[in-house]
């Protein structure tokens, strides 16, 4: 049930559970952990619907490559970006969660099998569609791969009535953290204040930060600023090794085999590299994704092939002759960006509106990211003139070394992920492989930004299931 | 076929034919022995019998051998060879990743 706000104070030691924000993370946390019998609060930073007082705490500045408007990439009201998300979702390839031989700090100290069992509970909560497994191409170093590509769910609706009605779960609107207050290894209590400036503390056993793959190491840096470094004393890594999905259009191809790749029953087919693929070339994981062409579209890249390439033309009009379907397509691209600790979150010089510093993300892609996209595609590209399937163009920045990415078109996925890295030893990262901070006994990080690394995948299936996990882990501790 | 690989391949072969010739040489030094014992010694023993058998056999298999992989060695060559043929060099024209042979 909802909660006014000045009556956070009044609720004493009766929370087992604060969890701070209510989106996909937030509400996944709160809705199971409320669902199996115990006191959560569930503390919402904006309003029930989009406001422009909520959204401006998300603006920020950014250094280094291009990067979008951080408020335009996020949305700051119940729900999350689940209010405008896109719903495609994919597990983590099991070789996300190791370290890849281009870059060792790929690796998690979890592996897929420790998120697997909670995979269903994730699909049924996302509501996606079946996901069917992964088929090596044969003869070549790639696999056709498979989203979830469903209607995306709304947390905010899907949970309407467990958020007005549940007795186990009650959620405060408007209610921001401004700080949490430690002693001997515990937080104690922490300070929320809605736009009027009013103040509330609330105690809890446990706290769950669930504020995005930006604000939770912003939030951090800002509390534990408050608290002298008591909060995280080793706080090095915090708000480091932040990730994003590169994405934007890298060519397009005629295929002369689309059954081959499965284009001649899918529209979109989806493509990643193999694990031996990503040792070989030494590049990160990365996922190419063909939409077929109209015909006409087909023709107009047949004839622009046949021009440069004559022999290989009269072939094609041969095989027109014959009467073998081709396809033109368009190729997009999502890549993994290596972990690195010059990619951060800091706390800007300006404050929002509650007084807080505003986020400062400096950003820039490595040697490697550019490495990963182009080998990607020379990948596909050997493997269609290896089996005679079908030749590639490389985009103009791609053909061209050194690979210059584009500064304008799709730019990245709005994924944001790291700033409080998960990892084995305080010294590597923010939290320990149960998502709880090193330093503090009862607060846990929920969310992208514990990622070690990023896949190519879309994050939100994955930060679902690390979200389940956190409620099992807690569930053991609230026993 | 890489510049390392064919400088092993044209190794086995030059072993196999040395191996081709030392087994020649002693099947026709066993045949030469064996004839001069028939020449001289009308009836052969139990012992002269089965030391023919195993000489004849033993040669037999010496030479058989090689011979073998003589023969899939030189298919193994000449399909690789036949296969850089068919390889045309790739070249990226405007983008386009092509072989050299489609224009």
């Amino acid at each position: 049930m909802y909660l006014p706000f000045e009556t956070l104070g009044e609720l004493g030691d009766s929370v087992d559970v604060c969890v701070i924000g209510g989106g996909a993370a937030g509400v996944s946390v709160a809705v199971t952990l409320a669902g199996r019998g115990h006191r959560v609060l569930m503390c919402e930073g904006g309003d029930a619907q989009f406001s422009e007082r909520s959204q401006d705490s998300y603006r920020g500045e950014v250094q280094g490559d291009t990067y979008l408007p951080l408020e335009s990439t996020r949305l700051r009201h119940l729900g999350g970006s689940t209010n405008h998300w896109g719903g495609v979702c994919r597990p983590f390839d099991a070789y996300d969660f190791t370290a890849k031989p281009a870059a060792p700090e790929t690796a998690w100290p979890i592996g897929r099998e420790q998120l697997t069992p909670y995979f269903d509970a994730a699909a049924a909560l996302l509501e996606l569609d079946p996901i069917p497994a992964d088929t090596p191409i044969a003869g070549s170093a790639l696999q056709r791969i498979h989203f979830s590509l469903g209607a995306p769910v709304r947390v905010q609706h899907k949970y309407a009535d467990t958020l007005q009605d549940s007795e186990h779960l009650l959620c405060c609107l408007t209610a921001n953290l401004m700080g949490l207050e430690t002693q001997n290894g515990r937080v104690s209590h922490a300070t929320f204040s809605n736009y009027a400036g009013e103040q509330q503390t609330v105690r809890a056993r446990y706290f769950v930060l669930a504020c995005g793959g930006i604000d939770n190491a912003r939030l951090l840096l800002w509390c534990n600023q408050q608290t002298q470094g008591k909060l995280i004393p080793q706080a090095d890594t915090l708000g480091r090794y932040w990730m994003e999905h590169p994405h934007a259009t890298v060519g397009q191809a005629l295929i002369f085999k689309p059954e081959a790749l499965g284009l001649d029953e899918a529209y979109n087919v989806f493509l990643s590299p193999d694990e031996d693929a990503l040792a070989s070339r030494q590049m990160l994981n990365c996922g190419l994704r063909l939409h077929r062409m109209n015909a006409e579209a087909t023709q107009g890249l047949m004839e622009q092939l046949s021009s440069l390439a004559p022999a290989l033309g009269e072939q094609i009009t041969a095989w027109q002759q014959e009467g073998r379907v081709m396809h033109g397509a368009m190729l997009r691209a999502a890549w993994e960006q290596e972990p690195r600790f010059e990619n951060r979150i800091e706390l800007g010089e300006e404050r929002d509106a509650l007084g807080i510093p505003r986020s400062r993300l400096v950003w820039e892609q490595s040697e490697l990211d550019r490495h990963t996209i182009r080998e990607s595609m020379l990948l596909l590209g050997e493997y269609l003139l290896d089996e005679d399937t079908g030749r590639i163009q490389l985009t103009d920045w791609l053909a061209a070394l050194p690979v210059v990415l584009p500064t304008d078109g799709e730019i990245a996925g709005r994924h944001h992920m790291g700033g409080t890295r998960m990892s084995h030893t305080p010294e590597q990262g923010i939290v320990n492989s149960d998502c709880r901070l090193f330093a503090q006994d009862n607060v846990y990080v929920a969310g992208s930004s514990v990622f070690a690394s990023a896949g190519h995948a879309n994050p939100t299936l994955t930060l679902v299931q690390l979200a389940l996990r956190l409620c099992d882990h807690l569930e053991q501790r609230l026993a | 076929m890489n510049q390392y690989e064919s400088i092993k391949a044209s190794h086995a072969l030059y072993f196999q034919a040395l191996w081709l010739l030392v087994t020649l040489i002693l099947l026709g030094s066993s045949t030469l022995a064996l004839s001069k014992d028939n020449a001289t010694i009308m009836t052969p023993t139990y012992t002269r019998r089965r030391l023919l058998k195993t000489a004849t056999f033993t040669g037999m298999g010496i030479a058989l051998l090689p011979l073998c992989t003589l023969i899939s060695a030189a298919g193994a060559s000449s399909r690789s060879a036949k296969g850089q043929a068919e390889k045309s060099p790739r070249v990226m024209v405007d983008g386009w990743l092509l072989n050299a042979s489609d224009r």
